[in-house]
């Protein structure tokens, strides 16, 4: 399972997105433009499924629930008329994903982990959990994104 | 499904949720495809409609591929509705392993909610 919780950072902050700063490593890439309704985090796995199978089962899990984490809550906030961008990254030793939407983003202070039981909030602390990389790529538009390692890392084993 | 606009790359795997067979000592819900944003609000309506005061409820996520925290919030949610309509009990049954117990134990709703292993 995940490493102990005081090792484990559920904030956000400012960071160039990875997919653009190592952007002469790009071995592959992928961009998709979703209507914000409450079928873009599915329409985003599926557009992400080339990549998914590239990965580890375990990092493919992973992928899938981060991007939808992110395009739910640009499903949300984002304004009906724009559509949400999601564009993937190959990397030779990982996958970058980076979602960007026209909505007010959110305040990273204003973050907090996961509390079992109470419900909201909970998306975004995933994604800094799972991820082996994230951040906010811009405010103006609002881009978030994550990395997930293409090899499983260490020994942990499904389950 | 109908696609939603021009960008749907796409048709998604089906999210399917129904009273599954009872043995008459409690009430089933079975969910099977992927739980996000688009199916929470069918998934509750078929808790309402499937629980039985003072009948325990299970809610089977075995064939369930996909679970998000919007989806896991909706878990929490049948919960508390199938409580207060009079459910005995409350229990989830899922497969510990994979994409879905991975989201539970993640989230800490293993230590909230009666998940069993399916």
């Amino acid at each position: 399972m995940l490493p102990p919780d005081e090792h484990v950072s559920t904030a956000w902050h400012d960071a160039p997105c990875r997919g653009l700063d190592r952007r002469g490593e790009v071995e592959d890439r992928l961009s998709v433009r979703l209507d914000p309704t409450p079928l873009a985090p599915a329409a985003a796995r599926h557009a992400l499924a080339p990549f998914c199978d590239l990965l580890a089962a375990r990092a493919c899990d992973d992928l899938r629930v981060m991007v939808s984490e992110i395009v739910t809550n640009s499903a949300l906030y984002a304004r009906v008329s724009t559509p949400i961008r999601v564009d993937a990254f190959l990397l030779p030793d990982e996958v970058v994903v980076a979602v960007t939407d026209d909505g007010p983003g959110f305040d990273p202070g204003a973050l907090s982990g996961p509390r079992p039981g109470e419900p909201g909030g909970h998306g975004l602390s995933l994604v800094a959990i799972l991820a082996s990389a994230h951040g906010i790529g811009s405010r103006i538009p609002f881009c978030v994104w994550f990395a997930v390692w293409r090899a499983e890392a260490g020994t942990e084993h499904a389950g | 499904m109908s696609r939603q606009g021009a960008h749907w790359p796409g048709d998604p795997v089906p999210l399917t949720i129904a009273p599954s067979e009872g043995d008459g000592a409690s009430a089933c819900v079975r969910v099977e495809g992927e739980l996000d944003m688009a199916g929470c609000d069918a998934f509750l309506r078929e808790v309402g409609v499937t629980v039985r005061a003072g009948l325990p409820l299970e809610i089977d996520l075995r064939g369930l591929t996909f679970l998000d925290s919007t989806g896991t919030r909706a878990l929490l949610a049948a919960d508390r509705l199938a409580r207060d309509a009079g459910a005995a009990d409350v229990r989830i049954r899922a497969h510990p392993h994979g994409a879905v117990g991975r989201v539970l134990h993640v989230l800490g709703v293993v230590h909230v909610l009666d998940v069993v292993d399916g």
